[in-house]
């Protein structure tokens, strides 16, 4: 509606740049830009749902590799690739628990 | 500050969750799901062979054997997905010096599992039986635990290896 939104984060995977129950600010049209190695993505995963990993690399035929940042992450190869219709936008901010 | 706020937000409007999916070696491991999974197919394959015998079938028969087939076909699948996950995650070098065999016998439960899915034949079902129960039963032993044989107490009643936990 506004073009962007909140999502709250459950697993740890992406520790610990998103660490486990913080909140990100999603922007899902920034998906249409150049999308870098890096990126945080919120995903739509045909296994695992909706997720939030990071952009691992783009292969020649356009599609996206995505990891996480925990060594407990769903490995790569395991994950697959997403084409760019599954993701649901990027990630601008992260806003972690207090510690 | 912003983080609390955010969280008071969530509270109202329940934001949408995002999953960072870990992948955390449980180390729960069990055949008897790949062994119950084998006794569906055999069951799906007794209930189908009344229907294979007859000439023609009616609405409703066929609507019976595509329900059949369809969990025959899945439990196959299952049976597959549940060894192939003790055989990659559990099974190490340790167990395959024990049991050399293990390697083989994964390979032939794949295809009899392939079989069993092809057909409605019910030799084919036993046989990924035999092999299933032999995985149970090197399984248990890799974990030092005995087993027994016994007849399942339900339909199709046939022979499973069960591990003997109590001793």
């Amino acid at each position: 509606m506004f073009g962007f939104h909140f999502c709250k984060v459950t697993g740890m995977s992406m520790s610990p740049t998103i660490p486990e129950n913080s909140y990100v600010f999603v922007v899902p049209w920034l998906k249409i830009l150049n999308l870098k190695e890096g990126a945080l993505l919120k995903v739509f995963h045909p296994r695992y749902g909706y997720i939030v990993k990071s952009l691992a690399k783009v292969d020649k035929n356009g599609l996206f590799w995505l990891k996480g940042h925990h060594k407990t992450s769903v490995p790569i190869e395991k994950l697959g690739p997403v084409g760019k219709s599954q993701i649901q936008g990027k990630v601008l901010w992260v806003f972690p628990p207090k510690p | 500050m912003l983080y609390s706020l955010i969280k008071k937000i969530d509270k109202k409007l329940k934001f949408p969750v995002l999953s960072a999916h870990c992948d955390i070696p449980c180390k729960i491991y069990d055949p008897i799901s790949a062994q119950i999974a084998v006794l569906t197919i055999i069951r799906m394959v007794d209930l189908l062979e009344p229907l294979k015998a007859k000439s023609s079938l009616t609405l409703d028969e066929q609507a019976e054997m595509i329900r059949l087939v369809n969990q025959k076909e899945k439990h196959g699948i299952k049976v597959k997905e549940e060894i192939c996950i003790i055989w990659g995650d559990y099974i190490k070098a340790p167990q395959l010096t024990q049991y050399p065999e293990l390697h083989e016998l994964t390979h032939n439960i794949m295809l009899a599992s392939s079989q069993a899915k092809q057909h409605i034949n019910r030799d084919a079902a036993m046989k990924l039986l035999d092999l299933v129960n032999r995985f149970a039963e090197i399984f248990w032993a890799t974990k030092q635990v005995s087993t027994f044989s016994a007849l399942c107490p339900y339909p199709p009643a046939q022979t499973l290896i069960y591990p003997q936990l109590q001793e």
